[in-house]
């Protein structure tokens, strides 16, 4: 395998080291003086067989998280780059959390010791938004099957945006992926916590499959902030009126429709039981900054 | 060209009827409705079954009509329908004939146009344009426009390889630019007008030569005309300009120009097995020299250190250690320019070792043609794979080998097709075929036979230039030696800097004596010069 660090080229013109003094001679006869290294290399330079600069990159994603201790996200994800240069890029990108659950660790904790971590700790990404700077500094090439030579290209990417987030209420019971064990369970409940500024810092590699389609695998830190004070609007105090089942005053932007279940198995009184576990959760206002790493697999074309 | 074709059976059925005797035009009249009828046939087999009828009753007319319209016409339209059988030399035997009757009979002209499919058909070199010059005639202002213009063609190249400049430039020249031949047409004028001969009245015009190659590299076909290899004769012309600019002087042109030849050959796609372009390794070797003229040594050497990697071992490239000892010579790296005539003399010395006793035998051609065209891998050839490969390459061998598989080809299906085979006309047209391919053989072994000699002789030159450089660097380096002058020190004193990357849309990589497929054809090398600053080559 080859590669090279083309920042390092691209800036260094790499002068040969200087010839180092020679030895100091003996004083009766000059020593006829020694070739010192080569007195010719070879070197490649190569018309790119696979060209960035100019071009726009779509990208489709299959991210999946791979720190989920208190929660597991599975994404869908579609980036947009553009290639300024070589080396340098923008990109934009959006991920859709199809699956985002509190971590089977977490349902343990709560089924068997009646603990849960703070709800900042275990807080869920619905969606998130960003864009950044994409930095290319090193390329590479490799062989494979017969001699067929694949060109990669390590990259690092870095970005800012938005990110929507809510918290799990009831937990996910019989409930797998797709379906469920128990066909009367009402399956997992979740309250909204808002939006939350978002950063993310990644590294990967593109592997130049043709002109147009490349491989692509990243890791990328998805990382947002969680102060977990209001769920669905609504503050502690206003959970506790709802899950007492009281009418009154709630504060506002607080939405009580929203504790309430809405699927077929939805229980008559899953409005009071979900603030009531809300209101837990809110019983000691938590913040955090999650890191959610995850691996990101997919394809991107060219154009 | 359905219309076309219909156009021309109407024709053939109103024109038979009235000007054939009874008896005769029963038979014509029989054959042209199976001709006619084979262009109607949904299945391959029964349109083949009406050709074939229709062959044996035009050729039952050729062959027993005692009036000439109809023996003719019967002629004519025997070689139509042995053509649509796809037997072009069978049929371009009865096209011959109409030739030779001369412009006075009336299917002269169309006889022409049947000749030049012949010619397009089996790729014919040599045949059909020597039958065309012969028959050159006023008459052919009669001919179809588009065939006109590929007549021109066939006659202006056909003068060109007989040094008849003067004549060739103008049936060349009267090639319209919505004739496929076109481009072929104006590469070939460039070469006529780069070299000139003065003294056949025909001056050199480069300029003119540059227009014409350049012109020929922007040509796209298009609705109106689709320019036959076009793509080749860009590449060719590409080679010419790279040439001529040599010639010129122009020597960071001719690198350009050489360095734009592709590498892959057109119809090679990323992932398939390397494929190069016929004209890349010539590109190298030559664009190794415009480089060197440039004052570009490292650009030379890296062209060379392609020709010379394992991918192109069984290259035959003498002339290219000679270059590589000359670049090397002139930088005053003398071991290295020994190394590279040494390289020479394991390489090449026994090849001419092994071929001088091959044409000193006088063999009969056959054997020569088998030297190159033999089974391979049963045995194996006498001669050395870089030279049997060179010899492959040539384009008139290339001729021969389709023109024999075109004979054996048409061979086969005489003596195989239902109602045809054990015919009269197969007989004849066998009889025919075997005459030729007899012929064939022996002129291909000849011309095997004197390529082989031309081999022999430019090694032995470049057995001479080796001795020479051989000699001239030993003086040159004994001169140094006793001039007190210090290479060493000199050598030690400069540095090695990678070379220029020229853009973005290039990428380095550093040589560590792996030869990666991708990376071939762009190699530089960066080297010293041990030269006292007045003997560096300017």
């Amino acid at each position: 395998m080859k590669s090279l660090l083309a920042l390092l080229l691209a800036a260094a013109p790499a002068a040969a080291a200087p010839a180092a003094a020679p030895a100091a001679a003996p004083a009766a006869a000059p020593a006829a003086p020694v070739l010192e290294g080569p007195v010719q290399e070879i070197h490649v330079v190569q018309v790119r067989p696979f060209t960035q600069a100019g071009r726009q990159e779509l990208a489709l994603f299959a991210p999946v998280q791979a720190n989920g201790k208190f929660s597991f996200h599975a994404s869908l994800g579609l980036d947009y780059t553009y290639h300024l240069r070589e080396s340098v890029g923008f990109w934009g990108g959006f991920n859709y959390v199809w699956y985002g659950r509190q971590s089977s660790l977490t349902e343990e904790l709560i089924n068997k010791v009646h603990e849960q971590p703070f709800a900042a700790n275990a807080l869920l990404m619905q969606w998130m938004g960003a864009v950044g700077i994409e930095m290319t500094p090193i390329y590479g090439k490799f062989t494979v099957l017969d001699n067929k030579v694949l060109h990669f290209a390590f990259y690092v990417n870095a970005g800012g945006g938005l990110a929507k987030t809510r918290v799990q209420l009831r937990g996910s019971g019989t409930c797998g992926v797709f379906t469920c064990t128990d066909p009367n369970d009402p399956g997992p409940s979740f309250g909204d916590t808002g939006m939350r500024p978002a950063g993310a810092l990644g590294a990967g590699f593109r592997v130049f499959l043709t002109q147009r389609w490349t491989l692509r695998l990243e890791v990328r830190d998805i990382i947002y902030s969680a102060l977990v004070d209001k769920i669905n609007g609504c503050s502690r105090d206003d959970v506790l009126h709802i899950a007492q089942g009281k009418s009154g005053a709630l504060g506002d932007g607080c939405n009580a429709d929203a504790f309430t279940d809405t699927g077929p198995n939805a229980a008559s009184d899953s409005q009071q039981k979900n603030a009531g576990i809300a209101a837990d959760q809110l019983s000691d206002i938590s913040s955090d900054v999650i890191n959610q790493l995850s691996f990101y697999g997919g394809v991107s074309f060219l154009f | 060209m359905t219309t076309t074709r219909n156009v021309a059976l109407l024709a053939l059925v109103l024109a038979a009827a009235p000007s054939a005797r009874a008896d005769e035009g029963g038979a014509l009249n029989q054959a042209i409705l199976a001709y006619n009828d084979s262009f109607n046939a949904a299945l391959a087999s029964t349109r083949q079954a009406k050709l074939v009828e229709a062959a044996l009753g035009f050729y039952d007319v050729e062959q027993n009509s005692g009036v000439d319209e109809s023996r003719f016409k019967a002629q004519y339209y025997l070689a139509q329908s042995l053509f649509e059988l796809g037997l072009p030399f069978s049929a371009l035997s009865y096209y011959t004939q109409l030739i030779k009757a001369g412009p006075s009979q009336p299917f002269f002209t169309r006889a022409i146009e049947g000749a030049v499919k012949v010619a397009e058909t089996m790729k014919d070199e040599t045949f059909v344009p020597t039958i065309i010059d012969k028959a050159y005639s006023g008459e052919f202002g009669n001919v179809a426009a588009e065939a006109r213009g590929k007549v021109h063609f066939i006659i202006g190249r056909g003068d060109y390889r007989r040094d008849k400049y003067s004549e060739g430039l103008k049936f060349l020249r009267a090639v319209p630019p919505e004739n496929p031949y076109y481009a072929s047409a104006r590469y070939i004028e460039g070469l006529i007008l780069s070299r000139g001969v003065p003294e056949k009245g025909v001056a050199p015009d480069p300029d003119k030569a540059l227009k014409a190659f350049e012109e020929v590299r922007k040509l796209q076909s298009n609705d109106k005309v689709k320019y036959v290899d076009l793509e080749s004769v860009q590449d060719l012309s590409q080679v010419a300009l790279a040439r001529l600019h040599y010639a010129l002087g122009n020597y960071q042109k001719s690198a350009d120009n050489y360095n734009a030849i592709p590498k892959y050959d057109r119809a090679w796609k990323p992932g398939e097995p390397e494929r190069y372009s016929p004209y890349w390794e010539e590109s190298l070797f030559e664009g190794a020299w415009a480089d060197f003229m440039n004052d570009d040594p490292g650009g030379a050497l890296g062209k060379l250190q392609t020709l010379h990697s394992p991918a192109l071992a069984d290259s035959f490239q003498p002339e290219s250690w000679v270059l590589k000892a000359t670049i090397y010579y002139y930088s005053c790296l003398f071991e290295q320019a020994k190394a590279a005539v040494d390289q020479y003399d394991k390489i090449y010395a026994p090849m001419n070792e092994t071929i001088k006793p091959l044409i000193e035998q006088n063999r009969e051609p056959e054997y020569y043609f088998n030297l190159v065209a033999g089974d391979q891998a049963a045995g194996g050839s006498a001669l050395p794979v870089p030279i049997r490969l060179f010899l492959e390459k040539n384009e008139r061998y290339k001729g021969f080998l389709n023109f024999g598989a075109e004979l054996d080809k048409e061979s086969s299906f005489l003596d195989a097709a239902d109602g045809l085979k054990a015919s009269q006309l197969a007989k004849d047209l066998l009889d025919i075929i075997g005459r030729q391919r007899g012929g064939l053989a022996v002129s291909a072994g000849k011309f095997i036979r004197g390529r082989l000699k031309d081999v022999s002789d430019i090694l032995g030159n470049f057995d001479g230039q080796v001795e020479i450089v051989r000699l001239e660097t030993s003086t040159k380096e004994k001169e140094l030696l006793e001039s007190n002058d210090d290479p060493i020190s000199r050598l030690n004193g400069e540095a090695l800097y990678r070379p220029v990357v020229p853009d973005e849309s290039y990428e380095y990589w550093a040589f560590q004596g792996e030869y990666w497929p991708d990376e071939l054809g762009f190699y530089k090398y960066t080297l010293k010069n041990a030269c006292p600053s007045t003997d560096k080559k300017k």
